[in-house]
């Protein structure tokens, strides 16, 4: 979770307030969205939930307080709308048991370490072998599917999955150690 | 053993969510991995969120704008107290909302798309209506030349009285306002007038004489002039506009914005951006101190840790996000550097001293962009001058055609320059660096001067932004100290254009007077969205055609 704490500032105008939230979720967005893609696991209901959960938080946010953190304060709001919104879908099936939920839910409120990750994944991105840096530029940049890419690559949809799976290995294990490496 | 390995039956479950291929088995699995594990939760939160933040896009494709409405609604309807007098009712409503645009299968709801379309009409229709209206009253002027202008658009010239519209002169037009100006028009110019006190000048040159105290509003395709009640004279001929004021009018520039301003005035823990959404992270080898302007600015300790991390600025290649240009550049800083200068040269290694003040990287680093104090060797990326050695200012960037260029300043004290010794006498200096595509300029500014500069052909691009961080203080890419600034920094800017050398010499002048660049009110968190510059009284003031701000002033009689 990012110590996003930044202030409403004046927000007496309506175009101050705007400014404030804007602000605010623009630097949170992608953290929210991985808080809802963790619980629900599926793109499609995520940015629907996303969707729903950004119009509630410009709604409700003249309830947040100044001088406090707003992930977290946005974080209550979010968890609320997926217990909504599995409530709503009562036939999901993918979908972790309740108890998991909220033992997964405690611990993510725990978490601090986002910023410095996302900044560990930066440098990590530039130690990749240049055969997985043109397949990150592919797969995450360009947006291209397995399929597309095997086709591009002239290799077979499952060497290209194992390979992103690779890829995705390679730079949490260096992420985790250039986290011990600053605590060192 | 490493948390991948550890987690590994965890990781395949994440790796199918992230393929979306998890089936209800796998998620069954995960259920059973998770519960009661804090390790495994932090493992599986941890593998998800890197997935989310690889992506350069996420969620459905959506973005937040702030629309703000000023709508005026005229409503006709029989009026149940007076039926001679049918009532107008015009109420003005002030909205202020966040709008989705969002292409996911809800939509955008259609009902904003009617109420948007609604109150454009409306609009519209208040216009119309206002122009309908300023026809029936006694024009805007009186014409003094006959047969000079034309008509090119909505407009009417009768008895020698203009209305509102748009014309061009065919001769030189002499014409009064209403209010009692005179207004003079060159052969070819083209104007919209909007009333008596609002012209549009399209092209051409206008000049107001026997001023009468009254506020005129110009409207230029680059800058809004207020004449404040004195006279002018516009000039948009030349590709550089030319404007005379004898006295107190003040330009509004379309363009003068930084795309990133830190004036490191914000209370909050992170490093509040007043112009964008850039918002830095502090490292532990800054700490705050007295602002050289304003309240606060920061100390940089020459360690690996002092640095402030604003960012990639929303880019994931080349030439994206909010440090990417196209017109030129612009950075922007005040420092007080305690640079020593040194070499350190070790057996198989010479290690010149350089601290950054701002540098935005690339993970190839060939398309990085920097200011910083450098302690210089010959270098096949030195351009032009490839031999300078010793201390001095650096401006690095990526040129079309010629690659990464770094163009130097020294600190010798020789020719008008700064020596080293001079920028370290403890008090605050304005560094600025600029490249203007237009021109191919590339310059170094120190105090308001330029210093260096370098030619390069018209028209040669940039290229900047991509998914590397941007640091102040440090080199992003660097953990050690080798590049650490070392000294005080205050109020960095980061534009998405090159100032005009007026405006750097305005800015420092501002600083020197412990205001900010802009020299305006800060207090509520952001830069606002206009500002006036005053023009030099009686003089020929020359303004950037590509920003509307003012590039050099002359004596009028030059």
């Amino acid at each position: 979770m990012t110590t996003n704490a930044i202030t409403k500032k004046n927000t007496t105008t309506p175009a101050a307030l705007s400014d404030a939230f804007i602000a605010l979720f623009e630097a949170d967005r992608k953290r929210i969205y991985t808080y809802i893609y963790a619980f629900v696991m599926d793109t499609d209901e995520a940015d629907e939930i996303f969707q729903e959960t950004s119009v509630v938080l410009w709604r409700d946010f003249e309830k947040f307080e100044e001088n406090t953190n707003f992930s977290k304060w946005a974080n209550g709001i979010v968890f609320n709308r997926i217990l909504s919104y599995r409530r709503k879908i009562k036939k999901h099936a993918l979908c972790l048991s309740d108890d998991v939920t909220l033992e997964l839910a405690a611990k993510v409120s725990q978490t601090d370490s986002t910023d410095s990750r996302i900044e560990a994944l930066q440098i990590c991105k530039g130690e990749l072998t240049p055969t997985l840096q043109q397949l990150y530029t592919e797969f995450y940049i360009n947006n291209a599917t397995a399929t597309e890419v095997a086709k591009m690559t002239e290799r077979s949809v499952f060497a290209i999955r194992k390979s992103v799976q690779k890829l995705r290995k390679k730079l949490f294990d260096c992420i985790d150690r250039k986290q011990r490496e600053m605590q060192l | 053993m490493n948390r991948s390995d550890k987690f590994e039956k965890i990781r395949n479950i994440a790796d199918a969510i992230c393929a979306k291929e998890v089936n209800p088995e796998q998620i069954n699995n995960l259920d059973n991995l998770l519960r009661g594990d804090p390790d495994a939760q932090q493992f599986y939160y941890d593998y998800i969120e890197m997935h989310i933040h690889m992506k350069a896009e996420v969620g459905p494709s959506m973005e937040v704008v702030r629309r703000r409405l000023q709508v005026d609604e005229v409503i006709f309807r029989p009026s149940t107290h007076n039926t001679e007098n049918p009532q107008i009712a015009t109420p003005t409503t002030t909205l202020n909302q966040i709008t989705h645009h969002s292409a996911s299968r809800r939509g955008v709801p259609i009902k904003w798309l009617i109420i948007s379309i609604l109150l454009t009409a409306a609009i519209a229709a208040v216009f119309a209506l206002g122009f309908l209206h300023n026809e029936k009253q006694a024009g805007v002027a009186e014409l003094f030349t006959e047969d000079a202008l034309r008509i090119e658009g909505q407009g009417k010239i009768e008895s020698n009285r203009i209305y509102p519209g748009i014309y061009s002169a065919i001769k030189p037009v002499t014409m009064m306002l209403t209010s009692g100006e005179e207004l003079t028009l060159a052969k070819n110019t083209f104007i919209k007038l909007y009333n008596s006190a609002e012209i549009e000048i399209i092209r051409g040159h206008l000049s107001v004489k026997q001023a009468t105290g009254k506020n005129l509003i110009f409207n230029t395709p680059s800058f809004t002039l207020h004449s404040g009640g004195e006279e002018i004279s516009i000039d948009l001929t030349k590709q550089q506009a030319k404007v005379i004021s004898s006295g107190t009018a003040h330009i509004q520039p379309k363009r003068w914005r930084p795309n990133h301003y830190w004036p490191f005035e914000s209370d909050s823990d992170r490093v509040a951006d007043y112009a964008g959404n850039a918002f830095g992270i502090l490292s532990t080898g800054v700490t705050k101190v007295n602002g050289l302007v304003g309240n606060n600015a920061f100390l940089f300790n020459n360690s690996a840790n002092a640095r402030i991390n604003v960012g990639s600025g929303g880019g994931t290649v080349p030439a994206t996000g909010s440090f990417s240009v196209i017109d030129g550049v612009t950075i922007e800083a005040l420092i007080v550097p305690h640079f020593k200068g040194q070499e350190s040269v070790t057996v198989d290694n010479y290690v010149p001293e350089q601290d950054q003040i701002f540098r935005k990287d690339q993970t190839d680093k060939h398309h990085r962009m920097l200011l910083s104090l450098k302690n210089a060797r010959p270098n096949s990326h030195i351009w032009p001058n490839n031999k300078i050695k010793g201390n001095t200012i650096a401006f690095g960037m990526y040129l079309i055609g010629h690659g990464y260029h770094t163009l130097l300043l020294p600190l010798d004290g020789k020719q008008g320059r700064p020596s080293l010794k001079q920028l370290k006498d403890g008090k605050a200096h304005h560094v600025v660096a600029s490249y203007d595509v237009s021109t191919g300029l590339k310059a170094i500014f120190v105090d308001g001067k330029m210093q260096a500069s370098y030619q390069y052909p018209k028209g040669t691009k940039m290229i900047s932004g991509g998914s590397g961080m941007a640091n102040i203080g440090n080199s992003p890419n660097r953990k050690d100290d080798r590049e650490a600034y070392a000294g005080i920094i205050d109020e960095v800017a980061f534009y998405d254009f090159a100032l005009p050398p007026y405006m750097i010499k305005q800015h420092y002048e501002a600083a020197m007077k412990g205001k900010n660049y802009f020299n305006v009110n800060l207090a509520d968190g952001s830069l606002p969205l206009n500002i006036n510059i005053p023009i030099p009284e009686n003089e020929v003031v020359y303004i950037d055609s590509q920003t509307g701000l003012i590039n050099r002033t002359e004596p009028i009689a030059q």
